[in-house]
Parts: structure tokens; C-alpha cells; sequence
């Protein structure tokens, strides 16, 4: 990189990072402060959807073990109603938990307790089946407490959803799910959002309020090299600040999903390297077109006060697009919804954190987004270069 | 005679006036000539005066030397380069200093010195030489580790000096060089001025000051509403009539009336 682009970047992150109060405000406060209102709102609604202690679950068993029944019995935690169906009736009683109207469903192999007893003799180990609806908190619950009984019948050997690929059966995705690829997308955008604007109206208004750009445009830097050290630094802070933000809410949510205690939806089972890998590529490619579109917008005003205000229609924009995930149903597949700057990350981490991201449309959504950032820098070069716009009275 | 090394030829710079700007000059045109067919030369070695009243269109005619400015028509040439077709090579041989270009608060001296050497492609050496050079004459080593921000006006303005002069620049341009500095600060500019005038170095400077100007300045020229009035070398314009007479003749002459 030239050395130029090197040395600017590092006076702006030198300026940022020597200043406890700034560092403060961008970078710590807004992932405590996540935490802490998530938390305290985690709170609130595990309080609001708490299920009624009168609450009687549905629970149905097919070729119920004797230990099983003894087991449960034992438990104080659940009020349900046990019910022993016939293995044809399956299928029906899937539907049912999958349509909210029953909680769970666990099939014994026939003649499970001789096949345990026997088990030294026996090559097959046998296997219990347990259904459940991610989407429903009671049947979630009911899962929850049904698996810790066989946890403790596991004196004897059995295995539990060997071989099973959809134990939930929630409609499409689990509650969680649904919840992460609707709401994420525009609670990330807008962290960014904030952490971007912070930053670039203070380094473009505020150098030219201070009238400290000029000092720097009378040198032999071209006006390109500036533009792309102001959006790569700004860059590099915003996505600190994103990144606090993220850390917040990774710490925040399972304090917001009470249900996510039974361990059977983790937010950290949801993700892979290669989600992570997407989620930085997403993350870096729209901070930096964030930072350059805020950077033209600020580049336009005499001051922070007048830029923060100019900005402000922006973000609502932003915001509007981050809310998109919420009726879209998950992310688009047509390649073409990528291409679209600020759309596509939406689309993107819905894609992610749904468990529907392809690797193409990654690419595509970061790609664009860095060619928009250039052409942005491209802009914000020749905007340096205006002296109508730079010393504007 | 030197040889010539700046050339300005026949400049024009015209304003569009806000509403706000067009209420505070209290008038109802929309548009304002701040430089108007401007020409001067000057030549290797000489300090230069552009000597006029507020609004005259010194600071406009300076931006577009130290490119910060495009002129709307004619040009000017810095050892033959067109400050309009190449201003990245103009601003390598400057060095500008307004009062309008701030340094930042949050920097020291020292950093500020070696940021800008770095973009103006100093070799490290010579620079951190230079850099002893420039702030044991001025002074600033006492305060090369303070930010800018707790710096009082004339420390600013000769940490301003020193980052403006950290490449050697062979032309230096400055826009009411004492403007707002105590009578020490000021002398010492103004003696820092004549020191780069016995290094050979062409100044370029702005003032409204007599004095600064009948003691600095080789040529001198007086502009009023964007128009050159007189350039002439400096014991040629004073020979019957002191500056600051020759100026009010002329500005009467030309603008009719002085404001009290």
C-alpha cells in the first residue's frame, strides 16, 4: 500500500485510539450498553413468556419403557398428560407438535427394556426417538426436561435421535433462527451505522470545521490517496465498534432466549468457521461502504453539528433496509438482490445466520459492496478536490 | 535581476454569494469578482508583498498559488508548471501558511512534523536534521511533546511555521504571516522571514500591515477589488511618498471612497 495512504491511516487511528474519552463512546459503550438493555429486556420477556404454571403438556409415547414411566413419574417439574399411542399414529402426532397442538412425542423401539437388559447379548444398541417444536416455548420446555428423564435412565445403554436428521419440528426453522435471520441483519446494520458515523463526521466535518483538511490538501498527497486513508481508517474503527456491538449482543442473547439453557439450540452449534468467515466478509465490505457514504454525506457540511444532522435521514434509510429481513421470510436466492448496495448485507447475514448462506452470493454481496466503497472513494476524492465544497462559506 | 519563478497571468476568480453572505455584504448580487485579470511576477530570492484591504482578493489569489483554488480563467506558473494542469507538482515545491490552515489539537509538534515530512517525502535523515534545525530556531523543542491544543497562538503559529517549512520548500507563501500574534511572536516571524530571504528561498506574503510589508518586501503590489493596482519594486513606489500614502492615494483613486 503506499506509504502515504500507510501514514495517514495511522495518525487517524493514533488520534482515535489516544483518546480514552472517544474510545469510550465508539468502541466500549455501545457493546455494554447492548448488553446491559438486552439482558435487562431478556429479562422482561422470559417473564412475558413464561409458560402458565396451570400449563398441562401433551406428551405422547409410543411403546413406552416401564423405567421411562417410573422416571417420569419421579419429576416434579412437569404437569402433563401421558398419553401411549400406537406406532401408526406417528406420523399424525408429528403434525400435531409441528401445528402447536401437542409438545412431544417419544418412540421407544419395541421391546426396549428386554433389549436394554439384554444388551451384552444384543449387537444392536437400542435407540429412543424424541420430536419437539423449536418454535413453541412449552414444547421446547417439555424437550427439555423429557431428555434430562432419559439422560438419567442412562444407567442402561441406549442412544437418544440416532440417526434422527429432524427431531425439531418446528414449521421451518426454530424460533431462534427465525428470530437471528429476521432481526439481525438490522440491528448489525444499524451498530455499524453508528459506529460509522461517529467517526466520519468527526474526521471529514470536523477537519474541515477545525480547517485542518487544508493543512493537508496544500501537500503533494493526491486527493485519491486521502479519501482512501480516511475510508479505510474510519473503516477500521466503525468495524471496532461494530464489533463491540456484536460482542454485546453474542453475550446478550442467551440471556435474551431463557430457552436456549437446555442446550439444545446454541448459539455457537449455529455457527461454523465458514459462518464466521461470511459474517467478517459481510460485516468489513459494508462498514467500508457505510464510512464512504457517510464520508460524502459529512464532506458536504461545515461542521459535526450539520453533518450529524444531514446524516440523520440516512440512517433512517439504513434502518428501513435492516427492517427488510423481517418480511422477506429469510434471505433472497436470486443473485441479483446482492448486487443492491446496503440490501444485499441485509440479505446476506439473513442468509447467515438462517443457515442458508450460499458462498456466491457472499462473494457477490462483498464484492459489489467493496467496488461501490471505491467508486465512493472515487467520489470523495473528487469532492476533496472541490473547492466549492471544501471551503464553502 | 533573478531569474523569474512565479508568473501570474491575467487570473479571474468570481464567487456565487449565498443569501447569507449576500445579507452580511449587504448587497443584491448574486455573484462576486474576488480577482479580477490579476498579473504579477516574481523572481528568485525576493519577497513578494500583495498589500490590500480586507476583501481585496489576496487570500483568493494565494489559495490559487498553493492550489487549493482553480482560477475561472488565466493562469500561474511556478517555475514554468501550470498551478491549473498540475497542481500535484506545484504543491511539492510550496509551502503555505494561512491563518486559515490549522494543525490538529489532539498532535504534538513533533508528530505533526514528522507526519507531514513523511508526505512530502523527506528522507527520514534529513528530516529529523532539518527538524532540530527548524525548532531550536523557533523555539519549539520547549514544546515539541505538547499538544497542539494546549499551546498558546504564537507557539501554534510557529509549530504552523516549522510543519509548513519541514520539506524545504523553494516557495513560501504566507497569508498575513502576524495576524493575531503578540508583538514577539510577530517579530520573530517577521525575522524568520528575513532569514529565508538570506537562504535564497521567493516569499509570496499578504499583509494589511505597512510595516510588516516596507521591511520584508523587495517588490510590492496593491491590490483593491481584485484589481492590481500598482507592483513595483519597494524604494520605487516609496520614493515620494511613504507606503502607506502611495496606498490611500491609490485606493482613493480607485474605490472612491475609504471606509472609516
Amino acid at each position: 500500500m503506499n506509504s502515504n495512504i500507510i501514514v495517514m491511516i495511522k495518525k487517524e487511528l493514533h488520534r482515535f485510539f489516544r483518546d480514552p474519552r472517544v474510545v469510550l463512546t465508539t468502541i466500549l459503550l455501545p457493546g455494554l450498553l447492548i448488553y446491559v438493555i438486552y439482558t435487562f429486556l431478556g429479562g422482561a420477556m422470559s417473564n412475558m413468556l413464561k409458560i402458565d404454571e396451570t400449563y398441562e403438556y401433551q406428551i405422547a409415547v409410543v411403546q413406552p419403557s416401564e423405567a421411562f414411566s417410573t422416571f417420569i413419574e419421579s419429576q416434579s417439574t412437569l404437569n402433563y398428560s401421558l398419553e401411549t399411542i400406537p406406532p401408526d399414529q406417528i406420523e399424525s402426532y408429528r403434525t400435531r407438535i409441528t401445528d402447536e397442538e401437542a409438545d412431544l412425542l417419544v418412540v421407544f423401539p419395541a421391546g426396549f427394556d428386554q433389549d436394554v437388559a439384554l444388551l451384552e447379548r444384543s449387537p444392536v444398541v437400542p435407540n429412543v426417538e424424541v420430536y419437539y417444536n423449536s418454535a413453541s416455548m412449552a414444547s421446547g420446555q417439555a424437550y427439555s426436561v423429557v431428555l434430562s428423564v432419559l439422560e438419567s435412565m442412562k444407567t442402561s445403554s441406549f442412544d437418544i435421535n440416532r440417526g434422527v436428521d429432524s427431531a425439531d419440528l418446528a414449521p421451518s426453522k426454530g424460533a431462534f433462527l427465525q428470530y437471528l435471520s429476521s432481526m439481525l441483519p438490522m440491528l448489525i446494520l444499524i451498530f455499524i451505522f453508528t459506529g460509522c458515523m461517529a467517526v466520519a463526521t468527526e474526521s471529514i466535518a470536523g477537519e474541515k470545521e477545525r480547517g485542518t483538511i487544508a493543512t493537508l490538501l496544500v501537500t503533494p498527497t493526491k486527493r485519491g490517496e486521502v479519501a482512501v486513508a480516511k475510508i479505510l481508517s474510519l473503516g477500521i474503527i466503525a468495524l471496532c465498534s461494530g464489533a463491540s456491538s456484536f460482542l454485546g449482543l453474542y453475550l446478550s442473547l442467551p440471556k435474551m432466549f431463557g430457552m436456549l439453557e437446555d442446550e439444545s439450540v446454541s448459539f455457537a452449534s449455529l455457527f461454523g468457521i465458514v459462518e464466521y468467515v461470511y459474517l467478517a466478509l459481510v460485516v468489513l465490505a459494508t462498514s467500508l461502504l457505510l464510512v464512504a457514504l457517510i464520508s460524502i454525506i459529512s464532506s458536504f457540511s461545515k461542521s459535526v453539528k450539520e453533518a450529524t444532522t444531514a446524516v440523520t435521514p440516512f440512517m433512517l434509510v439504513v434502518a428501513l433496509v435492516g427492517l427488510s429481513a423481517m418480511f422477506t421470510g429469510g434471505a433472497q436466492s436470486d443473485v441479483v438482490f446482492y448486487l443492491i448496495p446496503l440490501y444485499n448485507s441485509v440479505q446476506a447475514l439473513a442468509g447467515i445466520f438462517a443457515g442458508e448462506s450460499s458462498a456466491v452470493n457472499i462473494l457477490i454481496c462483498t464484492v459489489s459492496n467493496l467496488v461501490y466503497t471505491m467508486v465512493a472513494a472515487y467520489v470523495l476524492a473528487r469532492l476533496f478536490n472541490s473547492e466549492k465544497v471544501m471551503f464553502s462559506k | 535581476m533573478h531569474e523569474e519563478i512565479l508568473s501570474v497571468r491575467e487570473i479571474e476568480k468570481t464567487f456565487t454569494l449565498s443569501a447569507k453572505q449576500r445579507k452580511i455584504e449587504k448587497t443584491t448580487l448574486k455573484k462576486k469578482v474576488a480577482v479580477d485579470k490579476l498579473s504579477f511576477t516574481a523572481h528568485k530570492g525576493e519577497v513578494f508583498g500583495l498589500l490590500g484591504p480586507n476583501g481585496a482578493g489576496k487570500t483568493t489569489t494565494l489559495r490559487i498559488l498553493s492550489t487549493l483554488m482553480t482560477p475561472d480563467k488565466g493562469d500561474a506558473f511556478i517555475d514554468n508548471i501550470s498551478v491549473r494542469s498540475h497542481p500535484h507538482e506545484i504543491r511539492k515545491k510550496i509551502g503555505f501558511l494561512t491563518s486559515e490552515l490549522k494543525l490538529e489539537d489532539f498532535f504534538t509538534p513533533n508528530y505533526l512534523y514528522d507526519f507531514f515530512s513523511h508526505l512530502h517525502h523527506v528522507e527520514p535523515d534529513i528530516a529529523q536534521k532539518r527538524k532540530a534545525e527548524l525548532f531550536d530556531h523557533f523555539g519549539v523543542s520547549r514544546f515539541a511533546e505538547v499538544k497542539v491544543a494546549n499551546l498558546s497562538t504564537g507557539m501554534k503559529q510557529k509549530t504552523s511555521l516549522v510543519v509548513a517549512m519541514a520539506h524545504a520548500p523553494d516557495i513560501v507563501i504566507f497569508d498575513e504571516p502576524t495576524n493575531g500574534l503578540d508583538l514577539l511572536t510577530a517579530k520573530s516571524v517577521t525575522d524568520f522571514l528575513l532569514d529565508l530571504r538570506e537562504q535564497g528561498k521567493t516569499i509570496i506574503l499578504s499583509t494589511h500591515i505597512f510595516s510588516l510589508a516596507e521591511k520584508v518586501c523587495d517588490r510590492i503590489g496593491i491590490i483593491i477589488d481584485g484589481k492590481m493596482t500598482a507592483c513595483a519594486p519597494l524604494a520605487e513606489l516609496t520614493r515620494e511618498a511613504s507606503l502607506e500614502t502611495v496606498f490611500f492615494n491609490l485606493y482613493e483613486k480607485t474605490a472612491g471612497e475609504i471606509n472609516e
